[in-house]
């Protein structure tokens, strides 16, 4: 059975179809590629996936439940938890504090346990601080646990913002533009660092443009262009489509 | 974590609060402690809107409402007004129900708002409010309307009146100075609860939100839950000082609870350092004592000028705004920011 079944996903704002139709399926443990160009509508498709927006059609199946429409935490606790293209992470917090917000989902002390602090609540708290320390060790920011959030390097941005992801316990994980703005060393890291996590059982679902990249690191790739789906395939076939390759370098040869 | 939970404060610190209601009568007078007392519940009140403003981050410009419904909570269960007389331990948790349901009423409506649209509707709030509060009077008389509820049971715990002088372990104990160190207990154990959820799972989960709503609520936090949360243990802190300002002063009425109101204890969380305790308190703490301490203006002025040459109550005003906008301009965050807000400020 797949991870994430989405199938027909309709989206629009008035009069702009952001959305028509769109087919995308992700297995277990697996990586797709999500590629397509500026404003073909995989931003969407993820603000859709992740319960930011009700799609106006379709249905979105995670692991054979359906997926709570418009409801971004609960999507978060079935199991499917996202970044961010414009990184998101808890600006004036401390980078430890960023991923033991993400344990939130996962742990129940409530406001009694707050007041009372007792040995139970201690204890999960414990738990918390030591998880978020491993998950940082884990994204190579052991180091910076203390540093306020906002002061960390754009890249470390987005590692603490999937370190944050990963503390939620998810099983499938959707990066949107994870290399976005780094250089070639970075994106390096970024493709070992995606490696790992879907050798620890977790499935992502990564939006790119650079195709190159993605293709080194996936197994699918779906390829949306004006809110539809224009191909899907292994990163060979998708590489060798002349509409894809029409998509994105435009159509006709102008000298 | 990077945050040292709280430590117990020094002796002395203690000592100094325990006596400082007989220094300030020794030097000052009764007066200043029924002023002391008043600050308390400003304090109170602070501490309560500090949950929702600082730690949570919603602008909530309506929060003296939840004072007047625990006032009028207490009123009504201990007065004439419905023959009523209700014990303390009695009207507390009602009371505590009450703030707390009503802060889930205002919470509710404004679950999609943020920053400028939410301190509009918290605004309209608290107008309305005051508005029953001064019409609840047909067809059944509830809260006697603008003449407000008088000869409500003075504030006590069985058979002792925090009204009454007593003497203890041979030593006189004035009414002011009981009620004073009533009112202390109380500003302890908001302080207390404030602290320990600061540092908390729930508490966060409203620094987060307050950052970041989306991607909290991406990172699977319930966020309506939370903001609920603090919407209610707000209004429950605030009608707590609600009730006891009720005990205290025999009387209520709606002109207590304007939208000058909810200003000054915005005021005095923003001026003191949103999100930080002590900030909260100290803010709490001057702004209930400025108006006071330049009340006697009058006098001044006959003294250096041998006339009066501004009224008295304008120049007071005039000058508890220009300390306020003086503290803005030069401390933006706050006497005493906490961590996250001094960085807001000060990193480029």
């Amino acid at each position: 059975m797949s991870l994430l079944e989405a199938r027909g996903i309709s989206k629009h704002f008035g009069g702009v179809q952001a959305l028509q139709n769109v087919y995308l399926t992700v297995e277990p443990a697996s990586i797709v590629g999500l590629i397509g160009p500026n404003g073909a509508g995989k931003t969407t498709f993820f603000n859709v996936l992740t319960g930011v927006y009700v799609p106006d059609g379709g249905t979105l199946t995670f692991a054979g439940q359906p997926l709570p429409a418009g409801q971004p935490h609960r999507v978060a606790r079935a199991g499917l938890v996202r970044t961010f293209q414009n990184i998101r992470v808890f600006p004036q917090m401390s980078v430890l504090e960023n991923v033991m917000v993400g344990f939130h989902g996962r742990t129940r002390s409530g406001l009694l346990g707050a007041w009372f602090n007792g040995p139970a609540v201690r204890r999960e708290e414990r738990e918390i601080r030591e998880g978020a320390q491993e998950l940082l060790k884990w994204v190579g920011l052991q180091e910076m646990a203390r540093r306020v959030a906002s002061t960390l390097s754009y890249g470390a941005q987005r590692r603490l913002e999937i370190a944050r992801a990963l503390a939620t316990s998810p099983r499938l994980l959707a990066l949107d533009e994870p290399v976005a703005g780094m250089n070639g060393a970075e994106r390096g890291h970024m493709a070992e660092l995606i490696l790992r996590i879907r050798a620890a059982g977790i499935a992502l679902l990564v939006i790119e443009h650079d195709v190159r990249w993605i293709a080194q690191l996936c197994e699918r790739i779906t390829v949306l262009d004006h809110g539809q789906r224009l191909a899907e395939g292994t990163p060979a076939e998708i590489q060798d489509n002349p509409q894809v390759i029409e998509a994105y370098l435009g159509h006709g040869s102008h000298g | 974590m990077i945050v040292p939970l709280p430590r117990f404060k020094p002796l002395w610190i203690f000592l100094g609060i325990l006596l400082l209601p007989w220094v300030i009568e020794g030097l000052l007078g009764r007066g200043w402690v029924r002023i002391l007392d008043f600050a308390l519940l400003s304090v109170l009140l602070a501490v309560g809107l500090n949950i929702v403003v600082g730690y949570a981050g919603l602008l909530d410009l309506g929060f003296i409402a939840f004072f007047g419904v625990g006032a009028y909570a207490y009123a009504l269960l201990a007065s004439p007004q419905f023959g009523l007389h209700w014990p303390l331990w009695a009207i507390l948790p009602t009371g505590v129900l009450v703030a707390a349901s009503f802060g889930v009423a205002l919470g509710w409506p404004t679950l999609g708002l943020r920053g400028d649209y939410l301190a509009i509707v918290t605004m309209g709030f608290g107008e309305i409010i005051r508005v029953f509060l001064n019409n609840l009077t047909a067809p059944v008389n509830i809260t006697n309307g603008p003449q407000g509820i008088t000869m409500i049971d003075a504030l006590h715990l069985g058979t002792w009146s925090f009204a009454r002088p007593h003497r203890v372990l041979g030593l006189p104990l004035p009414a002011l100075v009981g009620t004073y160190y009533l009112f202390l207990l109380f500003v302890l154990l908001a302080l207390f609860l404030s602290r320990r959820l600061e540092y908390s799972r729930i508490g966060r989960a409203w620094m987060a939100i307050r950052e970041d709503e989306i991607a909290a609520a991406s990172m699977g936090l319930d966020t309506r839950r939370l903001k609920l949360l603090a919407y209610a243990l707000g209004a429950v802190f605030g009608g707590v000082a609600g009730g006891l300002f009720a005990g205290f002063q025999g009387f209520v009425s709606p002109e207590s609870f304007t939208l000058q109101e909810s200003v000054m204890i915005l005021c005095m969380v923003v001026l003191g350092g949103m999100g930080n305790l002590r900030g909260v308190v100290a803010g709490a703490l001057l702004l209930a004592f400025l108006p006071e301490v330049l009340r006697p203006l009058g006098g001044w002025q006959q003294h250096w000028f041998h006339r009066v040459l501004i009224d008295p109550s304008t120049l007071r005003l005039l000058l508890f705004g220009v300390t306020l906008v003086v503290l803005m301009r030069w401390r933006p965050e706050g006497l005493l920011p906490s961590r996250a807000r001094a960085r807001e400020w000060h990193t480029s």
